[in-house]
C-alpha cells in the first residue's frame, strides 16, 4: 500500500486512513480531505472491473442530486504499482443501513416510506432525467445519520451491478457474469428497491446463506416474491409496494414518480404475470430438473455440455411438445435446430444460444456456460483480458463470442425482445473487425479502452504511471523516456490503442504506418509522426526527453534524404531540434512530406541531368572525324577567301591603282 | 489530299535533281568548250598562256570531289593572282605568240602561276590543322565542364546519381516519388506540413 499522500481534483488522499463499510465489492477506500477542508472518501476502482466513466462524469456535472451520495471529483492516479481511475465522494452522512448477511432491527412502515422509498424515488427520478441507472441499491449502499432519510451509495466505480448479490437482482440479470449485467434499466433498479424494502422490513438479508445458483432457482420456482420474502410478513403498505417492484414483468413495476408521492401517489395495477406453464413431468438437463420453459432456457445456459446433450438427443423438443403441451414452440426449436447433421460437431454452441434466447426472450445472452448482456461486454472484456480467473469468461469463449457474430444473431431469435437489433448488428461487426485486426492501433486492447471508457493506458512502458488522458501519456512518456529500454520505441499496443480510441481513430493510418515500418528507424519516424501529431492536437508544451529518445531512434532514417545538404542540414539540425522538444519539426527533419517529394524530384532532375552529361561527353570523345571534316571544309573556305583577297589585291597593283 | 500532292511534287522533284544537275554540268562543259573555241580564236596568245598557266587548277578540279570543291577553288584563285602578271606583261609586250613565249618562261610567268596555285593547294591543308586544333580545344573544355558537373551532381547526390540507369533504378526512383506521395496524403504529415513544419 502506498503511503504518500494522492492529490485527485483538489482532494487530498490520505492511504492511511482506510474507510471502511463505504466502497462496493471490497474497492480500496480512503478518507479525503479537500483544500477547502471539504470531507470526503476516496474509491480506488479496480482496471479489471472498470468504472462507468459516462455515468460518472454525468453525475459530476449535476449540482443537485436528491438522494445520492454525489461524487466531487474523479482522475487517475498510481496504486499499487498500476495505475488506477479514482472517485472522489462526499462523506456519507452516516453508517450504512445493514452489512451483508447481517440481521438487524427492522425498520418501520413509516419510516420505510419517509425515509427509504421517497429519497430513493427521487433519486431514481433524477438519474432517470439524465438516461441513467444506479444498479447498486441494497441496504449496505444505503447511509444515513440518526433517523433522517437514507442517501444512496455509489453506482459508479464498478461496472454496473458488479456488486449487487444475485438476490438483488432479478432473475436475467442475476445469472449473467457479475461483470456483464450491462447498465440495465429503471426496472432493475426498482427490483433491487424491492428486494431494499423486503431487508429492511424484516431485518434480514434475503436469501442469506444461499449462492447465486439457488437464489436463482429459488426465484425461478417460486416467483421472485415469494422466494424473498420467504416466510416473513411484511407491512401492509411495504408488502403492496413490495409486491409491485417485484412485478416478473418489468412494465408493471411502480414508476419512481409515483414512489417519490408513495403511498398518496400509489395506482392500483395488475401485479399477477401471467403463469407459466408447467409441464407434467420434469426434464432432466445436466444436474436440474425443469419444469416449464424458463427454468429450461437457464438451465441449458449453465449446463452448456448438458444441453448440447439434450439438444442433440431431441428430448428437449420433445418435452416441449408432449410434457409442456407447447408444439408451436417446439416447432420453432426445431427451425433453430434445423437439418444440420448433429454428430459432426458443428456450429451446435452458436444454436443452442438461439435456443435459450428463443424459450426465454427476456434472458441474457448465454454463451458456453456464461451469460451476459449485450451492453456488458465491455467489462467482461476487461476481466477475460486483464484478470483471467475462473469466474470470469474464458478467451477462447470471448473470441468466439466476437468472431461468431453471437450477439447479432442471438438479438434474432424468435421473441419480444427490448434491443436494437441494426444497432447490435452494426456494433457486433465494428467489434469482430477491431478484434481481427492486427495491426497497431487495433486488436483487443483497442476494443478494451473502446469499449472501457474508465481505464487509464496500461502500457508497461508507463510503469504504473497515471495516465488517463492523452496529454497525461505524453507528460508520463516524457517523464519516462530515460528509463525507456534499449532501442524501444515510446509506443506498444497498448498505448497505440488508447490514442487511437482517444483520438477517436484519427490516428488509425498514422498508427498502422508504424507497424509496418521495415526497419527500427522508419518507426521511430513513423512513431515521431503520430505524437507529433498529438502533441500540435492537444497544444503540448515541448517535450524535450522524448524528442530527445525519439531522433536518437530514428537518426539512422536521415541518410534516406538524397541531397547532401539536406541530410548535413538535418544532421546538423537534429539535436538542437530534440531539445527543443518541438516533436513536429523533429518530425519535419525526418519526413516533410513536400520536402521529400522536392527531394525525389530533385534527385531523379539529377540523375536525368547526369545521364545527360555522360551521354555529351560520349558524343564529343567519338566526333573526332566529324570535327576533322568540318575542319577541313573550313581550313579549304579560309583558303578560298584567302586567295580572292590575293587576287584582288594583285589585280589592284597589276592595275595601277 | 494535299499531303499527297505534295509528297508527289516532293518526290518528283528528287528525282529530277539529279538528271538537272548533269545537264547543267553538260551545259557549263559546252560553255566552257565554246568559250575556249572562241578565246584562242579571238586571241591565241591569251588562250594559251590560260591553258597553260590555269592547268594545276584544272588538276584541282578534276580531283577535288568534296561538296563544294572548295581546295580546288582556292587552287584556282590563288592560280588566277599568280598568273595575272604574265598576262599583263603578254599584253603589253604585244600580244604575239614570241612575247608568249618569252613571257611564259619569266620568273613571273608560269612559274609564278605554278608556285601560287601549289601555295593554294597548300594552304587549306594548313587552315584545316589550325581549325581542327581549335574545334579540339574546345571539345575538351566541354568535356570538362561536363565531368566537372558531374563530379558536382555525384558529390551532391551521391554516386548512384551517376548510375548507369537499370531496370531496378528507375522502379525504385518511382516507387520513392510514390512513397512521397503517400507520405504527402497522410493526414498527420499533410497538417504539420500546412502550418510549417
Amino acid at each position: 500500500m502506498a503511503s504518500e499522500r494522492i492529490e485527485i481534483g483538489g482532494f487530498t488522499v490520505d492511504p492511511q486512513g482506510p474507510v471502511a463499510g463505504f466502497a462496493p465489492a471490497g474497492l480500496p477506500s480512503f478518507r479525503a480531505t479537500g483544500r477547502d477542508g471539504r470531507q470526503g472518501v476516496a474509491v480506488l476502482c479496480r482496471n479489471e472491473h472498470p468504472a462507468r466513466l459516462r455515468m460518472l462524469l454525468r453525475l459530476l456535472e449535476e449540482t443537485d442530486l436528491p438522494g445520492l451520495l454525489r461524487p466531487l471529483a474523479q482522475g487517475v492516479t498510481g496504486w499499487g504499482g498500476s495505475a488506477v481511475r479514482a472517485v472522489i465522494y462526499e462523506a456519507p452522512p452516516g453508517p450504512a443501513l445493514m452489512r451483508p448477511g447481517q440481521r438487524s432491527e427492522p425498520m418501520r412502515e413509516g419510516d420505510l416510506v419517509q425515509n427509504v422509498v421517497r429519497p430513493i424515488g427521487r433519486a431514481l427520478l433524477a438519474l432517470a432525467d439524465l438516461g441513467l441507472t444506479h444498479r447498486g441499491i441494497r441496504p449496505d449502499n444505503l447511509f444515513r445519520s440518526g433517523s433522517g432519510p437514507v442517501v444512496l451509495g455509489d453506482g459508479v466505480c464498478t461496472p454496473p451491478a458488479f456488486a449487487q448479490p444475485a438476490v438483488f437482482e432479478d432473475v436475467a440479470s442475476a445469472a449473467c457474469l457479475p461483470t456483464g449485467r450491462g447498465d440495465g434499466t429503471l426496472a432493475d433498479d426498482l427490483y433491487a428497491l424491492g428486494v431494499t424494502l423486503v431487508a429492511l422490513a424484516t431485518g434480514e438479508w434475503p436469501l442469506a446463506g444461499r449462492d447465486d445458483a439457488s437464489v436463482i432457482r429459488a426465484k425461478l420456482e417460486q416467483g421472485s416474491l415469494v422466494a424473498v420474502v420467504g416466510e416473513n410478513r411484511l407491512p401492509g403498505g411495504i408488502a403492496t409496494l413490495a409486491r409491485g417492484l417485484l412485478a416478473e414483468d418489468p412494465e408493471r413495476r411502480p414508476p419512481p414518480a409515483e414512489l417519490v408521492g408513495w403511498p398518496g401517489t400509489a395506482r392500483t395495477r395488475v401485479v399477477a404475470a401471467r403463469p407459466l406453464v408447467r409441464a407434467s413431468r420434469t426434464l432432466r438437463i445436466g444436474p436440474a430438473e425443469v419444469r416449464d420453459t424458463r427454468s429450461l432456457a437457464y438451465a441449458l445456459g449453465r449446463h452448456w455440455q448438458a444441453g448440447i446433450e439434450a439438444l442433440r438427443s431431441g428430448s428437449v423438443t420433445v418435452w416441449i411438445e408432449r410434457a409442456l403441451g407447447q408444439p408451436k414452440l417446439a416447432n420453432q426449436v426445431r427451425e433453430l435446430l434445423g437439418p444440420a447433421p448433429w454428430d459432426d460437431g458443428g456450429p451446435i454452441d452458436g444454436t443452442l444460444s438461439r435456443v435459450i434466447a428463443a424459450l426465454d426472450p427476456q434472458a441474457p445472452l448465454f454463451w458456453q456456460g456464461h451469460a451476459l448482456m449485450p451492453d456488458g461486454l465491455g467489462a467482461v472484456l476487461a476481466e477475460t483480458l486483464l484478470a483471467p480467473s475462473s469466474s470470469a469468461l474464458p478467451l477462447a469463449a470471448l473470441d468466439s463470442l466476437l468472431s461468431d457474430s453471437v450477439i447479432p444473431r442471438w438479438a434474432t431469435a424468435p421473441g419480444d425482445r427490448r434491443v436494437d437489433r441494426t444497432a447490435l448488428d452494426r456494433s457486433a461487426r465494428q467489434h469482430r473487425l477491431v478484434w481481427r485486426n492486427q495491426a497497431l492501433g487495433f486488436g483487443p486492447e483497442r476494443l478494451l479502452y473502446a469499449l472501457n471508457p474508465a481505464l487509464p493506458c496500461l502500457s508497461p512502458l508507463l510503469a504504473g504511471e497515471p495516465a488517463g488522458t492523452v496529454p497525461a501519456v505524453l507528460a508520463a512518456l516524457e517523464r519516462r523516456a530515460a528509463q525507456l529500454p534499449g532501442d524501444a520505441l515510446p509506443l506498444d499496443r497498448h498505448l497505440a490503442a488508447f490514442l487511437a480510441v482517444q483520438m477517436d481513430g484519427r490516428l488509425d493510418e498514422a498508427l498502422a504506418a508504424v507497424g509496418k515500418a521495415r526497419t527500427a528507424a522508419e518507426a521511430a519516424v513513423a512513431t515521431i509522426a503520430v505524437l507529433a501529431e498529438l502533441q500540435r492536437v492537444h497544444r503540448l508544451g515541448p517535450l524535450p526527453a522524448l524528442a530527445g529518445v525519439l531522433a536518437a531512434r530514428a537518426e539512422p532514417a536521415l541518410q534516406t534524404w538524397r541531397e547532401k545538404t539536406r541530410r548535413e542540414r538535418a544532421a546538423a539540425e537534429l539535436s538542437s531540434v530534440a531539445a527543443s522538444g518541438d516533436l513536429g519539426r523533429l518530425h519535419a527533419l525526418f519526413a516533410d512530406p513536400e520536402a521529400r517529394a522536392r527531394d525525389s524530384l530533385g534527385f531523379a532532375q539529377a540523375q536525368q541531368e547526369a545521364r545527360e552529361a555522360a551521354q555529351a561527353i560520349a558524343m564529343i570523345r567519338s566526333g573526332r572525324t566529324a570535327r576533322e571534316a568540318e575542319a577541313r571544309l573550313v581550313g579549304a573556305r579560309i583558303a578560298h577567301g584567302a586567295g580572292l583577297i590575293v587576287l584582288a589585291l594583285t589585280l589592284l597593283s597589276l592595275s595601277g591603282l | 489530299m494535299a499531303r499527297s500532292s505534295a509528297v508527289t511534287s516532293d518526290s518528283s522533284s528528287g528525282k529530277g535533281r539529279k538528271p538537272r544537275e548533269s545537264r547543267r554540268g553538260s551545259l557549263a562543259f559546252w560553255a566552257l568548250g565554246v568559250a575556249t573555241g572562241a578565246l584562242l580564236g579571238v586571241a591565241l596568245p591569251t588562250g594559251l598562256l590560260l591553258a597553260l598557266g590555269l592547268a594545276p587548277s584544272a588538276v584541282a578540279m578534276v580531283a577535288d570531289n568534296s561538296r563544294g570543291r572548295w581546295t580546288a577553288r582556292a587552287v584556282l584563285v590563288f592560280n588566277l593572282a599568280g598568273l595575272a602578271p604574265a598576262l599583263r606583261s603578254l599584253w603589253l609586250e604585244g600580244h604575239t605568240l614570241g612575247a608568249l613565249a618569252r613571257v611564259a618562261f619569266r620568273f613571273d610567268g608560269l612559274p609564278l602561276a605554278y608556285a601560287a596555285a601549289a601555295f593554294g593547294a597548300a594552304l587549306p591543308l594548313v587552315a584545316s590543322w589550325a581549325v581542327l586544333a581549335v574545334l579540339e580545344a574546345r571539345a575538351a573544355m566541354q568535356v570538362a565542364r561536363l565531368e566537372q558537373r558531374r563530379a558536382a551532381l555525384r558529390e551532391n547526390w551521391g554516386d548512384s546519381v551517376d548510375e548507369p540507369a537499370t531496370g531496378e533504378s528507375q522502379p525504385q526512383a518511382r516507387s520513392e516519388h510514390r512513397n512521397a506521395q503517400v507520405v504527402a496524403s497522410n493526414p498527420a504529415s499533410r497538417r504539420m506540413a500546412a502550418r510549417g513544419g
